[in-house]
């Protein structure tokens, strides 16, 4: 099967390269020729201008800093608490063994029911996203902190603590460093989680956001405008999810190095 | 030499393995039961301490009576929630299936690969609950949105699962396979798949997960019926004993699920991690 | 001393395994590479040739074109003169690894070569046993991979390489991954199994001691691009025991491999 497969340089491009066009053929096909109704599917081009004409007026900006601040905001918030306290818990034998359980125990409700109940005590506006993002990426970061602490490797802690450093040296300087790898792991998937409650918070109540104007896009059934901002949303995403990663190989750049 | 083979123990059945199993499996429970319980203390110290009016978040006490009306008495949560755990099986079965088919598929065949790679980092980079309203608009406003976005949302880890699972198939054992004649079906059957069992299983865990999460942001925007629906609506209504009631009803859905894939992936992949008789 | 073999184990099968002007030659990122340089090698029916050679040498290519996983460049792998095309029901194969599917049984994967052929498995399964019992691993048919150590797994690949009568064993390496001491067991076991089926044997070693103990020839091979550099006949009488490693037509024989081999790395 897969071992006597050689695959040649010029096709490691190629290949994918046809992949992509046959994707956009195969949408502008259906979008032609089966649906043929541009409100429902639009083609690669009308969706190309429509993001064109939306990000030149002025009704892109109000939207795209909402999402942005909502999800970013959130994430700060979240993460930044959830790696102290995890750091803390991890640190202190009676808080981890109490209170880590029952996180765990949390995990299995998904954080986006809590949203209504969010936006009852928060409201419609800004601080209802950024409180919904905050609790759920604070939750991930905890669990993920915590985890981390606890595999900081023994050797590495007794080295600390023969060298005289005290308990609290110890913590912040060996298991924190140990941990980054989980802390970082968290943060990536707090990065995906961010945008995804921020949307969810405007499907529900919002004033604006790229997630407010999806749901008023489908209201109006323009397809275009949705593809957009499923587009815009998917930019979004994935340049987070790049400079998280980025940061990861940077921070963590023992686990990438090739000996 | 050959006789000290013949001097090990045959496997003999432990007496009182009966008990043994009963009691290690009350202690798990216990275990698994204590963190909830220590919530649900800090829950009901926190609303009785801080004051806080039943309508803003209600007391353990309040949610576990309407849980208990809402099930056995009314019935009425229980409609919802059969609704959601529907809609989300069956959404998870199609989405698992399809994910496994092709990471398979993929895993396989490079060319195959490399022909479709685009179209999973695509699907990949978009969030997928910024779909729904879409997937709602082409299919409806009944069950068939949701299980299609619940299918496209469980689609990732699952299919990440097989595709490492597949591919991670010890080349010795495909050489195996093949100077036994065996066909790439009976070779995918027989050997790549078992050793992706574990791997897909883990896949099938995190894509659990997920799954709720569609169902229940479909069930949000759809406004008909479910979990989703029933926290939405009640919370509006500022019913939030009704609200909190399904969410903690969710979470045991979600708990459940994790816990049957879990026991699944403990039977099925059994050979991980074992004990050795040395020679 | 050797008990006389159930009736489902006697055989006699064996056949003129012979490889013929082979040339082997791969792609690669810088470009082609010779594995394999017309080389000749041919083992006669009922006998045990050892293939000796440095890392990289080809060894393992050699596996590979008998067992019909790979096709020559050039060439042709011929059985008793008919030229072979792919992999055959009467050529049997062990790997370096045991290579047995660790949600099976030891019996079970005795038994998959029979059953992925969508033979009938219940009339083999007294074979598998008899097998297993043969490589010394009675009593533990119902054990898992991860129950068995390093060597027993090796046993149960053996056994899976005989489950179908083969007329031609090849062999690769298959003691290396083991500690010295169950290597030399595993030599003697060998011997014995083979002297009571005899099909012809290709086995692949960088054990001088395990070539001279176990073959009747013992082939030595040059670094890539491999080639035949010598052929040395072992005349040692059978069958060979612990006593035969320290005979000095057995010292005498390691010496003139070990100046070979060493003059090619």
């Amino acid at each position: 099967m897969t071992n006597d497969q050689f695959i040649p340089g010029w096709m490691r491009v190629v290949l994918p390269t046809i992949g992509l066009a046959l994707l956009f053929a195969a949408w502008q096909g259906l979008a032609e020729f089966v649906v043929s109704d541009s409100r429902l599917l639009p083609t690669p081009m009308q969706v190309g201008s429509n993001l064109y004409a939306w990000i030149s007026s002025g009704g892109f900006m109000p939207h795209l800093v909402a999402t942005v601040y909502g999800s970013l905001g959130g994430l700060a918030i979240g993460a930044g608490l959830g790696f102290v306290s995890g750091v803390i818990v991890g640190e202190v034998r009676l808080l981890d063994r109490a209170v880590y359980p029952m996180a765990l125990a949390l995990q299995a409700m998904p954080i986006v029911a809590i949203a209504p109940l969010i936006i009852v005590w928060f409201g419609i506006g800004l601080a209802s996203k950024m409180a919904l993002v905050a609790v759920g990426t604070f939750f991930v970061m905890f669990i993920n902190t915590v985890a981390g602490m606890h595999a900081a490797p023994a050797e590495l802690l007794d080295m600390g603590r023969a060298f005289g450093g005290n308990r609290w040296r110890v913590a912040f300087t060996i298991k924190i460093r140990a941990s980054l790898d989980y802390v970082f792991s968290g943060l990536e998937v707090c990065a995906a989680l961010s945008f995804i409650l921020c949307v969810v918070g405007e499907f529900l109540a919002a004033m604006a956001g790229l997630g407010y104007y999806l749901r008023a896009a489908s209201y109006d059934i323009d397809a275009s405008s949705m593809f957009a901002a499923v587009l815009v949303l998917a930019a979004l995403a994935s340049l987070l999810a790049l400079v998280v990663r980025l940061a990861h190989q940077r921070v963590v750049f023992w686990k990438y190095r090739k000996n | 030499m050959r006789d000290a083979l013949h001097l090990q123990q045959p496997r003999a059945i432990i007496k009182g393995d009966v008990v043994h199993r009963v009691s290690n499996f009350l202690a798990g429970f216990a275990l698994r039961l204590a963190p909830i319980g220590l919530l649900v203390i800090i829950w009901y110290g926190l609303v009785q301490w801080l004051d806080i009016p039943s309508r803003l978040m209600p007391g353990p006490l309040e949610v576990g009576g309407r849980i208990y009306t809402g099930l056995f008495v009314d019935a009425d949560l229980w409609l919802h929630l059969w609704l959601t755990f529907k809609s989300t099986f069956a959404g998870f079965v199609l989405g698992s299936v399809l994910a496994i088919a092709l990471g398979s598929l993929l895993a396989m065949n490079r060319k195959l690969e490399l022909l479709v790679y685009p179209l999973v980092v695509l699907i990949q980079a978009v969030p997928k609950v910024a779909i729904a309203p879409l997937v709602l608009l082409w299919l409806g406003f009944d069950a068939r949105s949701t299980i299609t976005l619940v299918a496209l949302i469980c689609f990732f880890p699952a299919f990440v699962g097989a595709f490492v699972g597949v591919r991670s198939t010890p080349a010795v054992l495909l050489d195996l396979f093949q100077t036994l004649k065996a066909s790439g079906l009976k070779t995918y059957l027989h050997c790549s798949l078992p050793n992706a069992a574990g791997s897909i299983i883990a896949g099938l865990q995190v894509g659990w997960g997920f799954a709720l999460v569609g169902c229940v942001v479909m069930e949000f925007i759809m406004g008909m019926g479910g979990a989703g629906f029933l926290i939405d609506n009640s919370a509006n209504a500022l019913d939030t004993v009704t609200a909190v009631a399904a969410m903690v009803l969710l979470g045991v859905l979600g708990y459940i699920g994790g816990g049957v894939l879990s026991g699944i992936r403990r039977r099925v992949v059994f050979w991980e991690g074992g004990r050795r008789h040395d020679q | 001393m050797n008990a006389p073999l159930p009736y489902e184990l006697q055989l006699g099968k064996s056949m003129l395994l012979n490889l013929r002007d082979i040339s082997v030659s791969y792609p690669s990122r810088r470009g082609p590479v010779l594995a394999l340089d017309k080389l000749n090698l041919s083992v006669q029916p009922s006998s045990f040739v050892s293939v000796l050679g440095p890392s990289g040498c080809g060894k393992s290519t050699l596996v590979r074109l008998v067992s019909g996983l790979q096709k020559p460049t050039a060439g042709a792998v011929e059985f008793d003169g008919v030229s072979a095309g792919g992999a055959r029901d009467d050529v049997g194969v062990a790997f370096q690894q045991a290579a047995l599917l660790p949600w099976k049984t030891a019996l079970e994967n005795v038994l998959l070569p029979i059953r992925l052929t969508g033979q009938s498995v219940r009339p083999a399964s007294e074979r598998a046993r008899s097998l297993l019992d043969l490589v010394g691993l009675s009593g533990f048919h119902d054990r898992y991979p991860f129950e068995l150590s390093g060597g027993m797994q090796q046993r149960v690949s053996l056994a899976r390489s005989l489950i179908r009568d083969p007329s031609i064993l090849v062999m690769d390496e298959p003691f290396s991954a083991l500690d010295a001491m169950t290597r030399e067991n595993m030599m003697i076991e060998l011997q014995r199994i083979w002297l009571d089926t005899r099909p012809s044997v290709l086995f692949i070693t960088h054990s001088i001691q395990e070539a001279v103990f176990l073959s009747d020839r013992v082939v030595v091979m040059s670094g890539r691009p491999g080639k035949v550099i010598a052929d040395v006949p072992v005349d040692l009488p059978r069958p060979r025991d612990v006593q035969t490693l320290a005979h000095p037509r057995f010292v005498e024989l390691s010496n003139q491999l070990r100046d070979l081999f060493n003059a090619e790395t």
